[in-house]
């Protein structure tokens, strides 16, 4: 018996020193190391080396594997969160805040060239948030800074529309058309019961809600407004837009097809093979395009190579793409989902100093350039929104996708914020009901409400709590009142 | 009244065939996911949509793909997946788990059943008691404890606190109570000490308890998400588990390589199985007493 | 002198014990009875991984928050329709177990090998055949079938225990990835046999749509709206609780099962056929109540098991949709405590199921023991 437990100390050991010797670790040159938290996209490579080119005592890399904010707040309570919080998105942004993770930037910003001054404005609220200060008073301050900025609006195939003998959508497109063109579109596969084309995809919930003149909060950030009348009308059209006009893949629909292609997978491929007419989105969907258009570039050469004499007309087609801003409601303004990718520092880290650099980066000229040419949506910088900067030489004819994307810049709208709830509560409890409303074909508008109803109540009653149990809330609350905010809709005396 | 013996015979000859029929078939409905994995692993993904199993057009690239020895045609980039690798950490940690495990639970037990002192049944009972504690409710505060022992992120974090076993030490107690107390009081007139008893007597008896503990004791740390998912952050430290997960999050939609990827990944575990299979099948008591 | 010698035995005794116990105790202490203790102090405050919310001892609140929590009694009836499916898996296994309790091998080795190589050669002709006439996926599952009666012919039921463990022990991520798959509405193997079966049978039905659906097998009851029943049909509840049938029908509760038929004394049947029984009236009468014990057994283990469950394929296959409704207890601790990072809450739901754990285990036990007697 003692020869096999030694036999299995050794066997352990062995394995051990494999463990050890795979293990990769980095390469200590006296450069500080610094981690960013994003996706891989193939644009960051170049990114990340022309940062560690431009300065040289930084050493930047990506982690691909821990972005969703979870795993970011998990680990850094454990100590060994990122340098740089890579997907700061508005659902987050408060309960980075709130998890004590965010290093405040207002001193540092101007004076490094990313200041607030540098954003559009819809992005300016998206990276600031209202925080109660040491001395009592609640003051804007700003918390990070987009990699990159994305103003929502319609790509669409215009092979799919020429084939189908509809013109192009107008520039100034209402609901109503842009629903009657997407049911043109689309062409049912009748032995599977999926469309085999869909006629549009990836509407914004936001978007949406917004059109009906609803949002989630009030004003002063005390109520959930999520049981009235306006917003109870976006659901139910949303509701529609599944089931009634099928002019948005189900749930199920989407599980019907399987796609092809690693990274970005799903619309951008279904757009791309002509399986989607019209899809929303931002210049970063190009990204996917392009690799999709030297692809199809490729086998058409091919094609012709293998059939020299054939008509040209049946040769497989190459993407060509088009571009128009999001529907607005007849009687209301146009309103799209603006949206940034941001990056935060991680106040916990030693290397707090060192990583203002890299948001300084964010700022700059050769940036603003790589994010331009590479088409991942919109540099943060608006000093760098130029249809001219815009154009990819190598890439012709994409000018109406740029100029698209550079109007849509005014019709951004983010998303309202309490003082007193963060938008992660609320999208937690949002969410329950919208996959409701979209998993059930026959929702009724009674059925919609009453779910909106209860979900108010749920954050409303996240709100009361929340100024019950915590001090600093109730500071906050006690100083929204004094300016005249709506008071909240629970009696503070029955929460416990 | 006796039957003819010829009319018994067919009767039970009839019966038993139907029988192996019924029993075949049923293994024949067990395989069939399997079966189905096998055949769209080797599916091209055009064909991926279709109602049939066979793949019309055989194409082993699949496997290829995933094994990162050629780049995924659509995107020309190789896949994110090491799976060789996760084999190697699944097989690493578990490893490690079992043989402590084993180790410490057989000692723990050694001392529960073997040595008389003062205040052992209740310390025993204390070990009992927290059996019937979910697993669950100790997640959160383990995690708790190993960040402030700052082993998050590291082999030892995955393999330490899952090397202590109350069920394990409840398990072997139980074995070593089945072995006479004559074993060690000969041993104990010959002048051998605990250690020696231990390690030359009750040892080698308690083998065979102490093989279906470490069997277990593999499959289900082989097997682990929870902990694994909650306590990994560097891709280089998944194991099998985690490895698929982040797979499938990132290619579910491409089911021909996540099959050929679930495939692979089952190919340790069905090896493992037919080197186990006998043990499995035929000789485990899990109610953790002794053999009957 | 009689009791300074016992004296001296038993703190010799101590030592060896306390050398033999160290290892063991620590790792217990810290990671078994510490975060037992740890969770449940954390339960009665407002712990937390946000730095910006002080800790707090806040009594009862998590546990009176939960009580009106709609959400936590939805995924408790979640959780307990999963369990729904536990007695049929036992029943399913207890059957299996007594047809393949007796070895099922003919005595003559010659003769065996002789009726193993006849099945092997029909089925390598039958599926030849097949495959050749352009049907290959008959063909396949046939030369399973067929492959799978020679193995039982030529080593008896212990080859068909063997593979009807495979499942069970295969079991994890992969499998439960394999069956996510297998349950797409439009690609997956589960609706392309039963569209076969459908189209075969001349029947114009709509598929399930499993794993995307809310529907349930008790969705004609009139459930509170909260628990969003979609109506009666198969849905991804259905589904998870086929899977689970898949990998515990022929798992170790077969094996358990087998083991206790076999320990069954021979002369119990052989009075019974005296006195005229049937096979059925056999194995209701005499099988049954003999494994009495090991059906408590394992009804103990699966309710335990049942209850802590779901966090897997919650986390694999469905997210906890659609709509929650494949949501368990366990799956709802994991998003509290760390999607949402309420830890305090989190552990509070932990200790409420432990409650439940084990005052079931309680019920079974008392039940069981008396169930048990008047069988004996």
């Amino acid at each position: 018996m003692r020869y096999f437990w030694i036999g299995v100390a050794a066997v352990l050991a062995a394995m051990s020193l494999v463990a050890y010797r795979i293990t990769p670790r980095l390469a200590d040159d006296g450069r500080i190391p610094l981690v960013w938290t994003t996706d891989p996209n193939p644009q960051r490579e170049p990114q990340v080396a022309m940062f560690n080119e431009m300065y040289p005592h930084l050493q930047l890399r990506i982690d691909p594997d821990n972005t969703d904010s979870t795993r970011v707040t998990v680990q850094s309570s454990a100590g060994m969160g990122p340098d740089l919080i890579g997907r700061v998105y508005d659902a987050v942004i408060q309960s980075y805040h709130e998890a004590g993770l965010l290093m405040d930037l207002t001193d540092y910003a101007e004076d490094m060239g990313f200041g607030l001054d540098t954003l559009p404005e819809d992005i300016q609220q998206f990276v600031s948030l209202d925080v109660l200060m040491e001395d009592g008073t609640i003051q804007s301050r700003m918390f990070a800074y987009p990699a990159n900025m994305a103003q929502h609006f319609i790509f669409y195939n215009k092979n799919l529309f020429d084939r189908a003998g509809i013109p192009h959508p107008p520039d100034d497109m209402t609901w109503d058309e842009y629903i009657d063109i997407a049911q043109k579109l689309t062409v049912m596969d009748e032995v599977r019961g999926v469309p085999r084309v869909f006629g549009a995809g990836g509407a914004i919930v936001d978007t949406i809600i917004y059109a009906h003149g609803a949002e989630y909060l009030n004003e002063s950030g005390t109520r959930s407004t999520m049981d009235r009348p306006a917003f109870i009308d976006a659901m139910v059209f949303l509701h529609k837009l599944y089931y009634e006009y099928g002019v948005e893949p189900t749930p199920l629909q989407q599980a019907g097809i399987a796609s092809q292609g690693g990274w970005g997978a799903g619309y951008n491929n279904w757009f791309s093979e002509g399986r989607l007419g019209m899809i929303w989105g931002e210049r970063w969907r190009m990204i996917s395009f392009r690799r999709a258009i030297t692809e199809q570039k490729r086998a058409r050469e091919i094609w012709f190579a293998q059939n020299p004499d054939a008509d040209p007309d049946d040769a497989p087609e190459i993407l060509r793409i088009g571009a128009t801003q999001i529907p607005r409601m007849p009687d209301r303004p146009r309103y799209t989902t603006a949206h940034a990718r941001s990056v935060a520092i991680n106040d916990a880290n030693p290397h707090r100093k060192e990583a203002l650099y890299f948001l300084q980066y964010l700022a700059s000229e050769p940036y603003a350039k790589l994010i331009n040419q590479g088409s991942d949506s919109k540099p943060p910088n608006k000093k760098f929104h130029e249809l001219d900067l815009f154009i990819n030489p190598d890439w012709p004819g994409e000018e109406a996708v740029h100029a698209a994307s550079l109007e849509a810049v005014q019709y951004g709208r983010t998303r309202r914020r309490s003082m007193l709830v963060t938008n992660a509560t609320i999208n937690h409890i949002f969410e329950q009901v919208r996959s409701r409303i979209i998993a059930s074909p026959d929702m009724t508008r009674e059925m919609i409400a009453a779910e909106l109803e209860r979900a108010a109540d749920r954050v409303n009653l996240h709100i009361a709590r929340n100024i019950k149990r915590n001090p600093r809330v109730h500071t906050i609350y006690d100083a929204l009142l004094a300016q005249g905010a709506e008071p909240i809709v629970y009696n503070l005396e029955d929460i416990k | 009244m006796k039957k003819p013996p010829s009319k018994d015979l067919v009767r039970r000859g009839t019966g038993l065939s139907l029988k192996f029929l019924f029993v075949s078939v049923l293994c024949g409905i067990m395989f069939l996911p399997f079966i189905w994995m096998i055949c769209t692993a080797f599916k091209s993904s055009a064909e991926v949509e279709g109602a049939h199993f066979w793949p019309k057009l055989f194409s082993p690239d699949n496997i290829r793909i995933v094994l990162q020895m050629i780049p995924d045609p659509f995107t020309h980039e190789y896949v994110n997946l090491s799976l060789l690798r996760w084999i190697f950490n699944s097989f690493f940690v578990a490893s490690w788990v079992t043989a402590l495990q084993v180790f410490t639970s057989c000692m723990a037990a050694y001392a529960f059943s073997r040595i008389r002192w003062r205040g052992r049944d209740q310390v025993f009972l204390l070990y009992l008691a927290t059996m019937m504690i979910p697993a669950l409710v100790l997640t959160i505060p383990r995690f708790q404890i190993m960040v402030s022992l700052r082993l998050v992120n590291t082999y030892q974090g995955l393999i330490i606190p899952s090397a202590f076993s109350a069920f394990g030490t409840f398990m072997l107690r139980q074995f070593m109570l089945s072995i006479p107390q004559s074993y060690d009081e000969a041993a104990e007139i010959d002048g051998a000490g605990h250690l020696q008893i231990f390690l030359d007597v009750i040892m080698p008896l308690a083998r065979p308890g102490m093989i279906t503990l470490a069997i277990f004791t593999f499959l289900g740390n082989y097997r682990s998400l929870m902990w694994p998912l909650i306590m990994i952050k560097d891709a280089h430290l998944r194991t099998v588990p985690i490895g698929l997960l982040a797979f499938q999050g990132e290619y579910g939609t491409q089911v021909e390589l996540l099959m050929s990827a679930t495939l692979i990944c089952l190919i340790p575990l069905i090896m493992l199985f037919i080197i186990l299979q006998k043990q499995l099948v035929r000789g485990i008591n899990l109610s953790g007493g002794v053999k009957g | 002198m009689g009791m300074l010698w016992t004296g001296m035995r038993e703190r010799k005794h101590f030592k060896a014990a306390v050398g033999f116990l160290c290892l063991n105790i620590i790792g217990f202490l810290c990671f078994t009875l510490g975060p037992v203790l740890l969770s449940l102090y954390m339960s009665f405050t407002n712990w937390t991984l946000r730095r910006s919310v002080e800790l707090q001892w806040v009594g009862l609140r998590n546990y009176r928050e939960l009580l009106t929590d709609s959400n936590f009694w939805f995924f408790l009836y979640n959780t307990l329709y999963f369990m729904l499916a536990i007695p049929f898996t036992v029943c399913a296994s207890l059957l299996l177990a007594n047809m393949l309790v007796d070895s099922m091998q003919l005595k003559r080795r010659a003769l065996r090998v002789r009726i193993a190589s006849i099945i092997l050669a029909i089925g390598a002709l039958n599926c030849t055949f097949l495959f050749l006439v352009g049907r290959p996926d008959p063909a396949l599952i046939l030369a399973v079938i067929y492959a799978g009666a020679a193995a039982g012919v030529l080593w008896g039921s212990v080859s068909y225990r063997t593979m009807l463990y495979v499942p069970s022990f295969a079991s994890g991520v992969a499998t439960i990835i394999l069956w996510q798959q297998i349950f797409n509405p439009y690609h997956g193997m589960a609706n392309n046999i039963l569209g076969q079966v459908a189209q075969w049978l001349n029947l114009d039905v709509t598929l399930p749509t499993w794993l995307n659906s809310t529907k349930s097998l008790l969705g004609f009851l009139p459930l509170p709206e909260t628990f969003s029943s979609g109506g009666f049909g198969l849905g991804a509840r259905e589904a998870i609780m086929i899977m689970g049938f898949w990998m515990g029908i022929g798992g170790n509760n077969m094996i358990l099962y087998i083991a206790a038929i076999a320990n069954i004394p021979q002369d119990l049947y052989e009075a019974a056929e005296i006195d005229g029984a049937s096979g059925v009236g056999k194995f209701w009468h005499i099988t049954v109540p003999s494994v009495a014990p090991t059906t408590f057994f394992i009804a103990i283990m699966a309710t335990i098991g049942g209850l802590q469950g779901g966090f897997e394929f919650a986390r694999i296959m469905t997210q906890g949709g659609p709509a929650g409704t494949t949501t368990t207890l366990a799956y709802y601790i994991y998003t509290k405590g760390f999607v949402e990072q309420d830890l305090g809450y989190a552990a509070s739901v932990s200790w409420v199921l432990f409650a439940i754990v084990f005052s079931l285990t309680l019920v079974n036990w008392k039940y069981g023991n008396r169930k048990m007697e008047a069988a004996t």
